[in-house]
């Protein structure tokens, strides 16, 4: 693009990307590339801490430190660098909740933990139910799947839904997903394994089945 | 006097960025006109999450879009969801070649759809005259 | 089904529900990609400034050429030529996709001889 010869160095494009043959992301590429992700990552930190606001918070750490400190990365990396850097940014999340937790504990010791998750999630797809109508086309159904399937997916412990999103939503291989996750090939495949067993447990009652 | 200086440079380094902006503009749906909208439609879902060049370009394309007749209208809003699955490169790819099959002599780009059409079985034809609207 | 298809349907279950995503959610989201983006301009931009305060003149110059700068790149870009261009692509007897295609490229470039 003739556009990176004409703009002075520090208006937008990182001096990186002057030089060509060398596909360093570039600020456009690096907008694009989380255009097309926010959602997913969105829905993967709702499913991980079941809070929107949380969630909101998750993503914009998570695209700051992208941005920050691997805007002079490959493009081809973005992918797996977004996913380790999500999880990160999850586990911080709740980090911090544990500590907050710890207080609020020692003050109200009668609070029931398990009590309060179930409502959040409740009170959570009740809210995205009336925020929209069913069309006349909708398949009254599938929303329910969904709403099942999202319940499911929130369930499982941390580590195989941290497996089961990368290496099935984001379609990232074996490999990437244990960069991302930071552990072995190994495991990757055993926290699969388990997730889609747990899954396919869950939803076995309600219509699908492996 | 440095001190005016400065602000003066730091004022008018802002309204460099500012007017960059402009030009770049990110738009939220719901700020589109209703022609706007209307051309736009079958993407109105992935509007808020496009950087905004990206929406630039689809704002003239919109602009176009009450030029065109209505079946043209039709063909458009049926290949928009694609072009916008596509990647960037691809579109680029897709702009190029498109450029390229163009400056080819009528008979050569018939040649050359036909040829993809087979290939890709795909069941569609070639009108075999030139196309009635010239592009100009 | 097999796990494939288990997977599979799951999938596209949840990418149904990024669809399903509420107006004032995808909105925050693009706004927040769209400060975090712009942000990194700025920060590239720090550079520049520090400069700007030491010889406040040499800013002053620099100023004005960004200034230039950005016309130029808003006036000269040819954004008109996507637009137009970009129509006649998506009104063509073939779908854009054909024209990104390996092979179309291929054939283009065989008839350059």
């Amino acid at each position: 693009m003739q556009i990176n010869k004409v703009l002075p160095i520090g208006f937008g494009y990182s001096a990186a990307v002057q030089t060509l043959g060398t596909r360093v992301a570039s600020t456009q590429e690096i907008d694009a590339f989380l255009a097309g992700i926010e959602r997913r990552a969105f829905k993967h930190a709702v499913y991980a801490v079941q809070d929107h606001h949380s969630a909101l918070d998750i993503v914009q750490n998570a695209m700051l430190k992208l941005v920050e400190r691997y805007s002079e990365k490959p493009t081809e990396e973005l992918p797996l660098l977004f996913q380790r850097i999500l999880q990160n940014a999850i586990h911080d999340h709740f980090r911090r909740a544990k500590v907050r937790d710890f207080w609020v504990r020692l003050v109200s010791p009668l609070r029931d933990k398990e009590e309060e998750n179930t409502e959040t999630l409740e009170s959570l797809s009740a809210a995205s139910d009336s925020e929209r109508p069913p069309g006349p086309e909708e398949d009254v159904s599938s929303r329910q799947n969904i709403a099942v399937i999202e319940q499911a997916l929130s369930e499982l412990p941390a580590r195989q839904r941290e497996a089961f999103l990368p290496r099935y939503w984001e379609e990232l291989d074996v490999a990437e997903t244990a960069q991302a996750m930071g552990c072995s090939e190994g495991s990757v495949k055993t926290h699969c394994f388990r997730a889609v067993n747990a899954l396919a447990a869950k939803l076995k009652g309600k219509g699908f089945s492996p | 006097m440095a001190q005016g200086a400065r602000q003066l440079t730091l004022g008018l380094m802002l309204l460099a960025m500012a007017g960059m902006a402009q030009a770049a503009g990110f738009r939220l749906w719901s700020e589109l006109s209703p022609q706007e909208q209307t051309a736009l439609a079958p993407i109105a879902g992935d509007w808020n999450h496009m950087p905004a060049q990206q929406q630039e370009k689809l704002l003239k394309v919109a602009k176009g879009f009450a030029k065109l007749p209505p079946k043209q209208q039709q063909v458009l809003h049926i290949r928009l969801q694609s072009w916008v699955r596509m990647t960037p490169e691809q579109r680029k790819i897709a702009r190029e070649n498109y450029k390229k099959l163009l400056e080819l002599p009528q008979e050569k780009q018939v040649q050359i759809k036909r040829r993809w059409m087979e290939a890709s079985g795909s069941g569609l034809s070639v009108p075999a005259s030139p196309p009635q609207e010239t592009p100009r | 089904m097999n796990q494939q298809e288990f997977t599979h349907n799951l999938v596209r279950a949840l990418n149904q529900s990024t669809r399903e995503l509420d107006a004032a959610t995808l909105a925050r989201l693009a706004s927040v990609r769209h400060e975090v983006v712009r942000g990194d301009n700025h920060h590239a931009g720090h550079g520049v400034l520090t400069h700007a305060h030491r010889h406040p003149w040499l800013g002053l110059v620099m100023a004005v050429g960004l200034l230039l700068a950005g016309w130029f790149v808003v006036n000269l870009q040819k954004p008109a030529d996507t637009g137009q261009a970009d129509i006649l692509l998506l009104t063509d007897d073939l779908p854009p996709n054909a024209y990104a295609e390996q092979d179309f490229s291929k054939w283009l470039k065989a008839q350059d001889n």
